[in-house]
């Protein structure tokens, strides 16, 4: 067909361009309008209470993340931010704040805290309001194995399952054979109860005696007195960093031939803790697990990036060693990371879609590990025994790796 | 009294409403304190209340468990609710509990006990941070209390405890103690009023108030604690006039009561008065008052009765006076002491018969006449100037007269003459009174007459005298009695016998007692004892004390006793030193004796040895006959001198009177043919002969000590045999019976030799010790047999004597009183001979010695080394039993203190095993005690001897039990050294002694001043060699130890020249 005259081969270009020019100022029109209101992330951890460093590195490895991402244009064209509320260790709170952090539309997913406990009071209505929950540091192992269908918690953390067996071999390896429990009266210190004396007994090894504390408590002595009556050679202790302080100080006050040496779970190291008990921690042996360390990261590169782009945003910390509650940074960096990957994939703010989206991705190359996949349908824990480390606070009151086993 | 009745009554009632005035006003102060203390009560019994509550919800907020539950979820669903609903508030009643609950941090309720509303106002609160800890409010709803739940952190406010009280409960925590008061509590915290019970309230002037005030911001305000004031008004009202009323009555009461009394007490006067009336009238004196009433009428009424008495009492009649004159007029007469009274200087007044007697006048005739009449005018002088004596100094007198009676008789009278005065001092009269103390002023010159006469007796014999009221301890001593022991009567007054008593020696005091005992019960005549006094110097002087009991008691009991005390002091004392000087000397002869006992005791152990072994080795015949010699010389050395220091030992036993005179059964038959037998040879061999004549008839056996009359016999035999050269020797016995007791016999026994006989003036001494007369002294011995055998012979109880004549012989005799013993005992003599072997034809016999020292073994087998015995030697039971098993012996020694295997372990296995039971054991031991001796034949042996033992003990032991017969050696010298040597007299006269070089004698001289024997042996030769008579005399003489027989032949000179 000749017929077509350049001047209508004109008129059809110019309308088709000014049509696919319409639609995408209108597609554009639309990003920008939504591009004003940002994809909120909640964070609801304690953020003022005895754990409060805990909370403040979740809250700064999510903000690098998140920087990050923002500075890549965001997810589905808008930019991220973060919520963060304070529950105070409180799960009263903890409940309340997310009720409050649910309601607001355009919040994607709620980051949690350092505290099992809180996790767990809010698991029902986590799943009632279904949205998901992503877990840095809170390692309780119902916190994740929650029975719940679908689960709309994803953790990158330590599993008590298998750091409860891990503190055992690491007892193991040393020699121990009567290991003296001293656990926290809630559900994080019921589930390292049950990951622990599993661990113990399959490796011929005694539970001389577990002894259990509630928050708050002043005096471990009587419980300390009562393991050594049952002939304990070493303390498996899980416990926040106020109790710990106690267990330290009632430690230290025995003669050194009474004192027994102490395995602990990270709880401790969540708060101000070697600064509390100085005098006394040199008097005790202590070890306790990490995950991410400075000093030996899994992915060193990584870690130089992570710790660059802190120094960028705080750079008040001149040395990457004195960044306090570092597992929380790292975890929470790569949380996010995932995070947004998910909401890429979902390509939608939809709750529901991005925690499918979660448990679908291939891979990611974090500062904790090469994730592949990070979570599956059956797992949500993206970290392995493989993650954990044994440490200890040196003169400095750093965070240390345990050097051998 | 009518007058001062109103005014009284006005001051009274003054007085009354006063005091009730102020009755009230402390009434008042005191129930206003009381209700203050109340209030104070009350107010801090709520406040504690009220603390309690709130230490209570400050605990449970604080509770760990409860912190716990606020974080986990499980403790919070399950645990918490059941804790909470047995939860009550503290301090309520029973059937409250008030309200507990725990809230979270915006105020929901978590847990509760009772269903609550959620409290925002609590979410507020804790939202501050000032808010505080605690939070209280009362109010018109009740009581709130908060308090914060810090969790995690301290000072966080995550929760809170909340205690709530309803009105109702909070009223119900004030304490408003059942009173009946009314009590109002203002609290604090919003000022809430509370009120106890339903009380009406009353106007406020009527209340008295306890009022406390709280500090401002506390839990209470203020207590007030009222009661009503007319109530405690009327209290007052009542309990007042109560008392008034009470002490009214009571004043009343008293007053009727002490009306009535003083009536009561005033009635018996009445009747008192009424019976005085009557007595005063005279109407019956004998009318006495019966009062009844208080005492003090009783006393006056008594006083009054007595005054009646009185006066009864007095006027008796007078016919009794005349009476009482009447008796005293026969008493008067009837008095052999003359009595008159005059009642002037020279006028009788009455006089009794016996002065009328006197007088030679009758009674009436000298009543009331002057005395002139009657006395002739010396004797009127003498009365007249006594008597003026009397009258004018009103002082009675006492003398004594010699006056004629009227028989014309002079009598000496004792007049005592006494005034009567005038009550103004003037006499009356005199009653006088005298005694004819004729007869007794005589008997007082007799009696002194008699005293001096004893005095002077007594005096001159310088006797003590003593006079002893046996009975009542009362004595009389006189001055001499009392000087004896240098003092005076005077000091040692006042006397008893306890006064002699006390200065008798106890000792004598005891005697002294016996002795008087014994004369009382008429033991003795006279009662002697010699006593020692004390001395006032402090030394005892002897007195002799001696009397006799001059008056008995009706029942035979002694009364009077008296005796003498003669000075013996130096008679006592010359007596004493002659008792001392014979002590000593007595002593000192003892001691000697003694002394020489120990010593030669002490000589004798081992010349026991010497001996013993000497013997042995004079039967050892490896010697050669020079060394037998001198072997010879020890032996015959050592019997001498044993038997010096046996005579030695056995004078000074008899001396110190340790000799004890056996008495036993034995046959003197056989004690003379042991005589015979052993003197035999000796007998033979100097060519004697011997002669015994015994009677026909002699009893068997008798009792006497038969070792000592042999000890004797010996002596005698031996002394006759050693002296007599030629001739005949006869022991001559006579038994002659005593013709009273028929078992009594005198036992005579000489011994007469035709011997060289006894000069007479040696005789004399014959029997002394250590005296050897010339001849002796040649022929050797110890000097002291012969004292020896008279000692023992006086001991025995009888006599020794001697008749000699110098060259004719000698007999001695010795008689002793003897009884003829019952039985036929046998008993054995041991032969005092060891025998050399055993008699031919016997088997060899095996003796096992065992003792584990060394000594005891040789000492043992060198005794039984005669021939025909085999000896073996064991050092312990176990190699005696050993050898017994195989050796066989026929006895074994066995001491019994042995290592390894005692001597008792030993015998008892010897005897247990057949084998070897027929051993004879002979047991050897150190300890002889009778329990030792049972032990050793409970254990079997068969003998035992005791150490040190005899060698012819040993051998006679083996004899018996093994019925050995022995072979005994040729009797050599037996006791007295019989050798032909001692026999001849030799004499060394310096003509001898000259012959020898000068060097020679000296060398002799030197050698016998110290008693070296074997170098005066050696000397022998070279004496022989220049003189062989001489040698052998000198030879001789040193045989018999006669030392001093060659040391005074040996020429002056030689002696001179030693000594310059």
């Amino acid at each position: 067909m000749n017929r077509v005259q350049l001047s209508d081969r004109w008129l059809i270009t110019v309308i088709a361009v000014a049509v696919w020019l319409a639609m995408t100022i209108c597609y554009t029109g639309s990003v920008s309008a939504d591009d004003v209101r940002p994809i909120l992330i909640g964070l609801d951890a304690d953020m003022s209470s005895a754990s409060a460093q805990s909370g403040q590195s979740i809250s700064r490895g999510a903000r690098i993340a998140l920087e990050e991402i923002n500075a890549r244009g965001g997810v589905l064209g808008r930019s991220l931010s973060l919520v963060v509320t304070d529950h105070r260790g409180n799960p009263l709170r903890g409940r309340d704040n997310m009720a409050d952090l649910a309601a607001m539309p355009d919040l994607v997913a709620i980051l949690g805290g350092l505290h099992t406990p809180v996790a767990l009071e809010v698991l029902p209505l986590v799943h009632e309001i279904g949205v998901p929950y992503l877990i840095p540091w809170a390692a309780g192992t119902p916190v994740v194995h929650n029975g719940y269908d679908p689960n709309f918690v994803f953790r990158v953390s330590v599993c008590d399952q298998f750091a409860g067996d891990f503190l055992v071999q690491a007892a193991f390896d040393s020699g121990f054979g009567r290991a003296g429990l001293l656990l926290e009266n809630t559900g994080w210190g019921r589930s390292n109860s049950e990951a622990m004396t599993g661990a113990i007994d399959s490796r011929n090894m005694e539970t001389a005696s577990v002894q259990w504390f509630n928050w708050g408590v002043t005096d471990l002595s009587p419980a300390l007195a009562a393991m050594q009556k049952a002939g304990a050679d070493v303390v498996l202790l899980v416990a926040n960093p106020p109790e710990g302080q106690v267990l330290v100080k009632a430690m230290a006050s025995l003669p050194p031939e009474d004192r027994l040496p102490i395995i602990s779970h990270w709880g401790i190291t969540g708060g101000k803790f070697a600064s509390q008990v100085k005098d006394d921690l040199g008097q005790v042996s202590l070890m306790f697990l990490q995950t991410f360390n400075f000093a030996a990261p899994p992915f060193p590169d990584r870690a130089d990036d992570l710790f660059r782009a802190y120094q960028r945003l705080y750079p008040e910390v001149e040395n990457r060693m004195d960044i306090p509650a570092a597992p929380g940074l790292a975890h929470a960096y790569d949380l996010v990371h995932l995070l947004a990957k998910a909401i890429e994939t979902a390509g939608s703010t939809d709750r529901a879609a991005i925690r499918d989206a979660l448990e679908t991705i291939d891979c990611h190359a974090g500062v904790m590990a090469d994730y592949q996949p990070p979570f599956t349908p059956d797992r949500h824990d993206a970290l392995g025994p493989a993650s954990l480390i044994v440490a200890r606070y040196n003169y400095r009151g750093q965070v240390v790796p345990v050097h051998s086993w | 009294m009518v007058r001062i009745f109103p005014p009284l009554l006005i001051l009274v009632l003054v007085f009354i409403g006063l005091a009730y005035h102020q009755h009230a006003r402390y009434q008042m102060k005191m129930e206003t304190q009381r209700l203050h203390a109340d209030a104070e009560r009350i107010f801090q019994s709520t406040t504690e209340r009220l603390e309690d509550l709130s230490r209570q919800a400050a605990y449970l907020a604080k509770n760990d468990f409860i912190i716990g539950s606020l974080i986990d979820a499980r403790f919070r669903n399950e645990v918490l609710p059941v804790f909470f609903q047995s939860l009550k508030a503290h301090g309520l009643p029973v059937d409250m509990t008030g309200t507990i609950a725990l809230l979270d941090y915006k105020g929901r309720v978590i847990a509760a006990n009772h269903p609550m509303e959620d409290m925002p106002a609590v979410g507020a609160w804790l939202d501050d941070p000032e808010g505080g800890e605690e939070r209280r409010q009362i109010d018109e709803t009740g009581l709130t209390l908060i308090s914060a739940v810090a969790i995690y952190r301290p000072g966080s406010r995550e929760g809170a405890v909340v205690i709530r009280l309803s009105a109702f409960e909070t009223a119900a925590l004030m304490d408003f103690s059942h009173l009946k008061d009314g009590v109002s509590i203002t609290t604090g915290y919003g000022s809430q009023v509370f009120h106890s019970s339903s009380h009406e309230p009353l106007p406020a002037q009527r209340l008295i108030r306890g009022r406390i005030q709280g500090n401002p911001g506390g839990w209470i305000q203020e207590v007030v604690v009222s009661s009503d004031q007319h109530r405690i008004l009327s209290i007052l009202r009542r309990s007042f006039f109560m008392d008034l009323g009470v002490m009214t009555g009571a004043m009343t009461l008293l007053a009727i009561l002490l009306f009535l009394v003083v009536k009561k007490a005033v009635s018996p006067l009445e009747g008192m008065a009424l019976s005085l009336k009557r007595i005063v009238g005279h109407e019956d004196l004998s009318i006495r008052l019966n009062v009844n009433g208080p005492a003090e009428m009783q006393h006056l009424s008594n006083h009054i009765n007595q005054m009646l008495d009185r006066l009864g009492a007095s006027t008796r009649s007078v016919e009794e006076l005349q009476t009482a004159a009447q008796n005293q007029r026969i008493l008067l007469d009837n008095i052999p002491v003359q009595i008159w009274y005059l009642k002037t200087i020279d006028t009788y007044g009455a006089v009794n018969r016996a002065h009328a007697d006197f007088m030679g006048k009758r009674p009436e005739n000298l009543a009331y006449k002057c005395l002139n009449e009657f006395l002739p005018p010396d004797e009127a002088a003498i009365c007249k100037t006594g008597d003026q004596e009397v009258f004018e100094t009103g002082e009675a007198i006492v003398s004594e007269e010699w006056l004629l009676d009227s028989a014309g008789e002079d009598r000496l009278l004792s007049i005592t003459k006494t005034p009567r005065l005038h009550r103004d001092g003037s006499v009356e009269f005199v009653v006088c009174s005298a005694v004819d103390i004729t007869e007794q002023r005589q008997m007082e010159i007799d009696l002194k007459t008699e005293r001096s006469r004893l005095e002077a007796i007594i005096t001159g014999t310088r006797a003590g005298t003593w006079e002893w009221n046996v009975q009542t301890g009362e004595a009389v001593f006189n001055e001499r009695w009392a000087e004896i022991i240098g003092y005076t009567l005077e000091e040692l007054n006042p006397v008893s016998i306890e006064t002699w008593q006390k200065f008798v020696h106890p000792d004598d005091l005891a005697q002294s007692g016996a002795l008087l005992e014994r004369h009382f019960n008429g033991k003795l005549d006279y009662y002697q004892a010699e006593c020692r006094m004390k001395h006032r110097g402090g030394y005892w002087v002897w007195v002799l004390d001696r009397g006799r009991v001059s008056t008995w008691t009706d029942d035979g009991r002694p009364l009077m006793m008296s005796g003498t005390h003669l000075d013996i002091t130096e008679s006592k004392i010359a007596e004493e030193s002659l008792k001392k000087a014979r002590d000593e000397a007595d002593s000192a002869n003892r001691a000697k004796s003694v002394f020489l006992a120990s010593m030669s005791h002490e000589i004798r152990t081992p010349l026991s040895a010497i001996l013993g072994f000497g013997d042995i080795l004079g039967r050892d015949a490896s010697l050669s006959p020079a060394q037998m010699d001198k072997v010879k010389t020890i032996n015959r050395s050592g019997r001498h001198l044993l038997k010096l220091i046996n005579d030695i030992l056995d004078m000074s036993r008899i001396e110190s009177g340790r000799v004890t005179i056996e008495t036993a059964g034995f046959s003197l038959k056989r004690l003379l043919d042991n005589l015979e037998s052993m003197f035999c040879l000796t007998v033979e061999s100097k060519g004697l002969q011997w002669a015994l004549e015994i009677p026909d008839q002699m009893p068997p056996l008798i009792a006497g000590d038969e070792a000592r009359l042999r000890q004797v016999l010996i002596n005698l035999v031996g002394n006759a045999v050693k002296f007599t050269t030629s001739g005949k020797i006869t022991v001559r016995v006579h038994l002659d019976a005593d013709k009273e007791t028929p078992d009594l016999f005198c036992l005579t026994m000489a011994v007469a030799d035709t011997g060289p006989g006894i000069a007479e003036s040696d005789l004399v001494h014959i029997f002394d010790a250590f005296q050897q007369c010339q001849t002796t002294c040649q022929i050797g011995g110890t000097g002291l047999g012969l004292a020896i055998s008279k000692r023992l012979v006086e001991l025995m109880g009888g006599q020794i004597t001697v008749n000699s004549q110098e060259g004719k012989g000698s007999c001695f005799q010795f008689s002793l009183p003897v009884k003829a013993a019952a039985g036929s005992m046998e008993t054995q003599t041991i032969p005092s001979q060891i025998p050399v072997g055993l008699a031919p034809g016997s088997d060899p016999k095996r003796i096992l010695v065992v003792d584990d020292l060394e000594v005891n073994l040789d000492l043992l087998t060198s005794i039984l080394a005669v021939p025909g015995f085999e000896i073996r030697i064991a050092k312990n039971g176990e190699q005696a039993l050993e050898i017994s098993a195989d050796w066989a012996p026929h006895a074994v020694f066995m001491d019994i203190r042995m290592p390894v295997m005692d001597g008792y372990e030993a015998i008892r296995r010897l005897k247990a095993d057949e084998a070897t039971a027929g051993i004879f054991i002979i047991a050897i031991t150190a300890v002889v005690f009778e329990e030792d001796v049972e032990k050793i034949y409970d254990a079997g042996a068969d003998r035992f001897i005791g150490k040190p033992f005899k060698a012819e003990e040993i051998f006679h032991m083996l004899g018996d039990g093994l019925g050995l017969t022995y072979e005994y050696p040729d009797p050599e010298s037996g006791d007295a050294g019989t050798c032909d040597t001692d026999q001849k007299p030799v004499t060394l006269t310096e003509t001898d002694m000259v012959r020898l070089p000068a060097a020679l004698t000296q060398a002799v001289q030197d050698v016998l001043e110290i008693g070296d024997v074997y170098a005066m042996e050696q000397l022998g030769p070279e004496i022989r060699k220049i003189d062989a008579g001489v040698a052998e005399k000198i030879r001789v003489l040193v045989k018999r130890y006669d030392y001093d027989a060659i040391l005074k032949a040996i020429p002056q000179r030689s002696l001179e020249g030693r000594r310059s």
